[in-house]
């Protein structure tokens, strides 16, 4: 039986989602802090423990993307979007060797963004606002796909109600409200509590709708891979695309500044390496929602489900259709609010790293005696229209292929590793080679994507070149490194100037 | 500060072992032997991914050793 909505699931779904609100009022008063510090309201106060802190960085990778963009173009394109799963493993190995040497200097000489590390280490405020605006406007399409996740659940939840458009529009504008306003008033500490319980539900819901399917559906795997054959293997012509979307992402997640955010709020470097070395564990878990993605078309009943829905969105609806297909009412209502917390509580994190940003090293530049109050007020507010921004994201790819959404930020956050990275280990460049290969990298980055699109509609992120179909953000990484390391060998060294004329 | 010369070295190696198979995508873009139904390719990976605590967390091990052995020379902070 195809599902239509049902009052057992939504009443399920309404109490668990109480519980949530509940744990995020109740986390605003735990280890109380004055939230109206923008310390406080943006940085838990910087007292989470390693438990906590590892469940921060776990929530970057248990989002949206996870649940519901990378299943949706495992359905819509097979092999390719399964570069998510090498992706993740090697993202940490890229953790392992840049963080704790992030946490380290930070630690020392209090640096809270990578901004803060970047102004002092190559002395340049023009250098640390383009890292900050760069890591605030790379935020935004990742935050877009997590509302595009809160509505997939919620849409689905909803069919039958009145018809798919209007269900689906009811949807977006519901899960937008409910996110301005969890971020609103619990601030990083509510954020990080209720990712404990987001996580419960999601491992949860992963393992019960894993066992479900394949109980249900004998030989679940050779009936989905029969029904599409040409799922089985990559298309030769694509390997160089999906080694550099790997890469790229696996560059990529760790320079967002939220990541930076959940990274320093660790105790130690040990503790970064501990809680890093263990997460591709975490990682399997996005392995098998991938999975779901191929698994769909031997559940006939979950695939006429999603076939209600225009092409442009069935993919969003796999994992969602698969819950409330396999599972009994009563269990979907809970694994669909797991998936639904599961883009709202990153997209809070998103947005509060990226109020940090603009007040401590945007806003702040310009007016240092900013009262705490003022200050405060003005993340608020601001993280609420990033959010209106984010929305506009929404509208710019066919949900389907949602997961561009998070390539698109990938793109563009990439081209902070020459500063942020590379910046940890040398000194050798010059404030204006970064500068410069950060605008061109960034320039690049966009137009490549614009053109690869046919300046409409998102559908891809890989650009044509002689090398085969590359992943954008590590082309225009390439040219932007280029540019890093002429422009620092050819402007003459100033420094050793006025230490000599220092020392004589 | 470094007790073992070798040591970077075999950190090195198991931080880019993991990520420089998963490059190889050519070798493990294969149907078969498939796994319960799953290619060849599915599942490796799935595989490989779990596999990738086992250096990981070498790594980790050692280095915060390695650490713990230079912290008292350079006065860091615990």
């Amino acid at each position: 039986m195809t599902y239509t909505f049902d009052t057992t699931v939504l009443a399920t779904f309404l109490i668990f989602f109480a519980i949530f609100v509940f744990l995020g009022f109740y986390a605003s008063r735990w280890r109380r802090g004055d939230l109206n510090k923008i310390h406080e309201w943006g940085l838990a106060g910087r007292r989470l423990g390693a438990t906590l802190a590892f469940f921060l960085v776990g929530a970057d990778l248990y989002t949206a993307y996870t649940f519901v963009a990378v299943p949706s173009g495992v359905y819509a394109k097979g092999a390719l979007y399964f570069f998510a799963v090498p992706y993740v493993s090697m993202t940490f190995a890229v953790a392992l060797f840049f963080m704790p040497k992030l946490w380290k200097v930070s630690r020392e000489r209090g640096y809270v963004t990578a901004s803060d590390f970047v102004k002092d280490q190559f002395n340049s405020r023009t250098l640390a606002i383009l890292v900050a605006i760069t890591g605030i406007v790379a935020e935004l399409p990742y935050i877009a796909l997590q509302i595009v996740g809160m509505q997939a659940v919620l849409s689905a939840m909803l069919v039958g109600v009145s018809n798919v458009t209007q269900v689906s529009e009811i949807a977006l504008v519901v899960s937008f409200i409910i996110l301005a306003a969890f971020t609103f008033t619990s601030g990083l500490r509510g954020a990080t509590l209720t990712a404990v319980f987001k996580d419960i539900l999601i491992w949860l819901t992963v393992i019960v709708v894993t066992v479900a399917i394949l109980l249900e559906v004998s030989g679940g795997f050779s009936t989905a891979f029969a029904a599409k054959p040409t799922y089985v293997t990559l298309p030769n012509s694509l390997a160089p695309g999906y080694a550099t979307l790997v890469l790229g992402s696996a560059l990529a997640l760790y320079l967002y500044p939220h990541s930076v955010n959940g990274v320093l709020s660790n105790r130690s470097t040990k503790d970064v390496r501990k809680s890093t070395a263990i997460l591709p564990l975490y990682g399997l878990g996005l392995a098998f929602l991938a999975l779901f993605g191929v698994l769909i078309f031997a559940v006939p009943s979950a695939l006429s489900f999603v076939h209600q829905f225009p092409a442009s969105s069935q993919g969003i609806e796999v994992v969602p259709s698969l819950i409330l297909t396999v599972l009994p009412n009563w269990l979907a209502g809970i694994a669909l609010l797991g998936i639904f917390i599961g883009g709202l509580v990153p997209a809070a994190i998103m947005a509060i790293a990226q109020a940090n940003l603009l007040t401590r090293n945007i806003i702040k530049e310009f007016r240092p005696n900013l009262n705490p109050k003022t200050e405060t007020d003005i993340a608020k507010w601001a993280s609420a229209i990033f959010k209106f921004i984010a929305l506009g994201f929404v509208f710019a790819v066919p949900a389907t292929y949602a997961i561009q959404l998070q390539l698109l930020g990938g793109v563009l956050i990439l081209q902070l590793l020459p500063s942020v990275f590379i910046g940890l280990y040398t000194k050798w460049w010059r404030k204006e080679g970064l500068i410069a290969g950060l605008l061109l990298g960034v320039f690049t980055g966009v137009l490549f994507a614009l053109e690869a699109n046919k300046f409409g509609p998102l559908v891809t992120s890989l650009y044509s070149t002689t090398f085969g179909a590359l992943y954008i953000a590590v082309i225009s990484l390439a040219i932007n490194l280029l540019v890093c390391v002429v422009v620092s060998a050819v402007i003459p060294r100033k420094r050793e100037a006025p230490l000599a004329a220092t020392s004589s | 500060m470094v007790q073992w010369k070798g040591l970077y070295g075999v950190l090195a190696i198991l931080l880019i072992v993991p990520s420089l198979v998963d490059f190889l995508v050519w070798t493990y873009n294969v149907p078969s032997p498939s796994l319960g139904g799953l290619p060849f390719f599915w599942w490796f990976q799935i595989f490989w991914l779990g596999f990738s605590v086992v250096p990981y967390a070498a790594y980790a091990i050692l280095a915060n050793r390695d650490e713990d052995q230079s912290a008292p020379a350079s006065g860091e902070m615990p």
